[in-house]
């Protein structure tokens, strides 16, 4: 009894549970007390969930909500603040002929309305549909979620349009909004046709919470300045997911006259769930993402997902589970069903991203033994070229790594001089690498960690804040890593397979 | 998509429009290299054919960002950019220097100021702290930056002085600005962490002192040596403990030895209230899985070790 008596004293003297990972809403900050906050709710009364689904005008696949409070097709309402912001793009279908946009309004706005077309002039002058520019309706959805403190409330709008039918490799131009209340007038392009061997380029990254120094506003004009065709993300966009006000300020983050908007309303921004997000119902409802509800998913197919671009296969996985046989289970099914499926005559690039590391070296999160087991074997058969991994605040690239020893360490597998992994015949061999390499691109705007390079299957580690952007060519690659505070390369890599 | 459409869908966009998107992706190509080499004319002239040739294209629309940023620079500014591109390039030692000694040379300006905070980050990432705070006191000096570039600046000044071996200094130029953040929040640690081994030592060397000369001081008089082994036991597990997990033992320490001195002196209680041989092993082996709960709860509560979960 006395034992038992101990152990609660020692354990009454903390509360939380692992310093900057308790997404967990009893670990939050205390009442700020600030005015500006909505009027609280009875946060015990329970309130009706709906899901909503349908077939958007020319798409094929069916996009669903998630459970929220209010959902279905756009109406006419203008509520007192219906300009869109948050404007933001991603991909929901077929890349090269699709795009999909969300944005956030006042809570009484319901209209939901895409104009677009080639002609930017055009676009802009619009107030409906012309001869140079469509319209296309999509849905909106409320959820209701925190606000400033875990004990307060507050509900949210926020509005989604796909667009299909579109031609490949080309650039338009796009408002959302409605009559009288549209957003400034983005550009966007689809991706080259599937396939192709055009050059083509993205940004990783991850780990934006916080927002050290406005690293994250600072990162994203670079990466829309370098020309990015596409940015994915593997997670922890913000530190208490339940939190509107951290969205807001992860949308609304500015410099100068530049605001995030500016670069992720262009730029597909494909999202993996980290556990600061933590699959809630805010980063569900806020970024689309293609949608096919496999066995055992959750987050109506948000979950993990994959889609191609130009030649490369994404995979995007969830390794922040409800429950932890998930990872072996039902989604390393999904991942050998998904990779098996992949043609690498036309997608000879292949990408996994998700958030905690498989190969990481000395930095605050050890690698994950759970995800080497469960996933490392299925990289191998398939292949895999690039593992985009984030969590740990820091720069690192792996070497090229096949197989697993006896104790679940990681085998080095054979190496140019670069650290790149080797090739049959490069040019017109299999294209399959000797090995997959692990990147940690994941300090935009999170507090650094202190990393080292010593571990042996680490080829290059920075505690800097940083995000990648990699170049591909055809069956040419670069990878390079910059400093986000002064643009300098930190690290480069290039081969051909 | 099976194999054969996708090849039918790649086949018939190569033939409608073989020229132009073969035509891009080479002109793409070339500005690329171009400013790499730090030659934002060559670039300008490569994105802009390329725009001419295919306006519509997706490669167009990334020709017309990169030429927002090469363009607006014009004259010497843009001789700027491309040494400033250069040496993000390639940011060596000797690159950095030639850069430095250039710098008075250009007009003031954004291009400018990002020279100079490319300048000062390196020396200290190059390991001349001394240097690199001349460079942002000078990046400081200069006009026309942003709140959050100005931000920068100071913690990248506070950073060269902290290693330069100055970090009151370093506390100073954060505290005066009103940046607290996190970094004058590791460089506050760091203190305590310097004052608190200091004084670990001190008391711990006292207490050894007292002890080995209690009969003489007759301080500890009534310490019995039980109760002596108690009172180390009860400073040294929680150091020992601070030392090897948390750069910053202080607060570590303190926060152990005051959460184990409940179990200890339970554990003291239990041990003279024991009947026999049997309940004082109990006792002790609670004592120390108790101390081991206390130590895990307190590592994880101050993030020296990760918790369970994430
Ligand atoms: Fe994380």
């Amino acid at each position: 009894m006395r034992r038992v008596t101990l152990l609660l004293l020692a354990a009454s003297l903390f509360t939380g549970c692992g310093d900057d990972d308790g997404a967990s809403p009893d670990s939050g900050p205390a009442d700020a007390g600030v005015d500006a906050a909505p009027a609280p709710r009875d946060l015990g009364q329970e309130r009706e969930l709906t899901v909503f689904d349908y077939v958007p005008e020319g798409c094929s696949g069916t996009v669903r909500t998630p459970e929220v409070v209010e959902a279905g097709m756009g109406g006419e309402t203008l509520g007192a603040a219906p300009t869109p912001d948050h404007v933001h793009v991603a991909i929901g279908e077929e890349a090269s002929t699709t795009f999909a946009v969300n944005w956030h309004t006042d809570l009484a706005t319901d209209v939901t309305q895409i104009l677009y077309g080639l002609d930017e002039d055009a676009v802009d002058a619009a107030d409906g549909a012309t001869d140079e520019v469509a319209v296309r309706s999509g849905h909106t959805l409320v959820y209701e979620t925190r606000y400033e403190t875990l004990t307060d409330s507050l509900d949210v709008r926020i509005h989604e349009v796909h667009v299909c039918g579109l031609e490949p490799s080309t650039t338009y131009y796009y408002k959302v909004g409605g009559p009288g209340a549209w957003s400034e007038t983005f550009d966007v392009a689809t991706a080259p046709v599937l396939g192709s061997t055009e050059p083509w380029t993205f940004a990783a990254s991850g780990d934006s919470r916080n927002n050290t120094a406005g690293v994250w506003q600072l990162a994203q004009r670079q990466i829309l300045e370098a020309g990015a065709d596409l940015h994915v993300f593997s997670g922890d966009a913000v530190n208490l997911s339940a939190l509107q006000t951290e969205w807001d300020a992860f949308f609304e983050a500015r410099e100068g006259d530049f605001q995030v908007q500016d670069a992720l309303a262009r730029i597909p921004f494909m999202v993996s769930n980290g556990n600061h997000d933590n699959l809630r119902v805010n980063y569900l409802a806020q970024f689309a993402m293609p949608q096919d509800i496999s066995e055992g998913e959750g987050g109506q197919g948000e979950e993990w997902y994959s889609f191609d671009y130009a030649n490369a296969h994404f995979v995007v996985l969830n390794d922040t589970v409800e429950d932890d046989a998930t990872i072996s289970g039902p989604e390393a099914d999904w991942l050998r069903a998904d990779l098996a499926a992949v043609d690498r005559d036309v997608t000879p690039w292949v990408f996994a991203v998700h958030h905690r590391n498989l190969y990481t070296c000395m930095s605050s999160h050890s690698p994950s033994g759970q995800l080497r087991t469960a996933w490392q074997p299925i990289y191998d058969e398939f292949a895999v070229d690039v593992v985009f991994q984030g969590h740990n605040h820091v720069y690192e690239r792996s070497r090229p790594i096949r197989g697993l020893t006896a104790t679940n360490e990681g085998v080095v597998a054979a190496e140019g001089a670069g650290g790149e992994p080797t090739f049959e015949a490069p040019g017109g061999g299999s294209g399959e690498p000797s090995g997959t390499l692990y990147f940690t691109a994941a300090a935009i705007g999170a507090p650094l960690y202190e990393v080292s390079d010593a571990c042996p299957t680490t080829r290059a580690a920075q505690g800097v804040a940083n995000y990648l952007m990699v170049d591909v060519d055809d069956r040419s690659i670069t990878f390079t890593a910059r400093n986000i505070e002064t643009g300098a390369v930190i690290d480069e890599l290039t081969y051909s397979k | 998509m099976t194999r054969w459409f996708a090849g039918v869908v790649v086949a018939v966009t190569l033939l409608a429009a073989p020229g132009a998107a073969q035509d891009s992706a080479r002109r793409w190509r070339e500005g690329r290299a171009a400013e790499r080499r730090g030659d934002p004319a060559a670039a300008i002239a490569e994105y802009r054919a390329l725009i001419d040739g295919d306006p519509t294209g997706r490669l167009a629309t990334r020709a017309r960002r990169r030429l927002e940023v090469l363009e607006e620079p014009v004259g010497r500014e843009r001789e700027a950019l491309g040494a400033l591109l250069e040496a993000r390039q390639d940011p060596s030692r000797e690159r950095i220097q030639a850069l430095e000694g250039a710098l008075e040379g250009y007009p003031a300006g954004e291009v400018r100021r990002e020279a100079r905070n490319l300048v000062a980050s390196r020396w200290l990432a190059l390991g001349e702290p001394e240097r690199a705070a001349a460079g942002y006191r000078r990046l400081l000096a200069e006009g026309g930056m942003t709140d959050l570039q100005a931000e920068r600046g100071r913690a990248g000044l506070a950073r060269s002085l902290a290693a330069a071996g100055d970090p009151a200094g370093a506390m100073r130029v954060l505290e005066e600005a009103g940046d607290g953040g996190a970094l004058l929040d590791t460089l506050a640690a760091e203190r305590r962490a310097r004052v608190g081994r200091g004084l670990s030592v001190a008391v711990l060397a006292l207490f050894l002192v007292l002890l080995a000369w209690r009969t003489r001081f007759r301080v500890l008089d009534g310490l019995t040596r039980r109760g002596a082994s108690l009172a180390a036991w009860t400073l040294l597990v929680p150091l020992a403990i601070a030392t090897a997990y948390d750069a910053e033992a202080l607060d570590t320490f303190a926060l152990l030895a005051t959460s184990s001195a409940p179990v200890l002196l339970g554990a003291a209680a239990w041990g003279r209230h024991a009947r026999n041989r049997r309940e004082r092993w109990l006792g002790a082996a609670t004592a120390v899985a108790a101390q081991v709960a206390v130590a895990y709860l307190v590592l994880v509560e101050r993030g020296a070790i990760l918790g369970v979960g994430w």
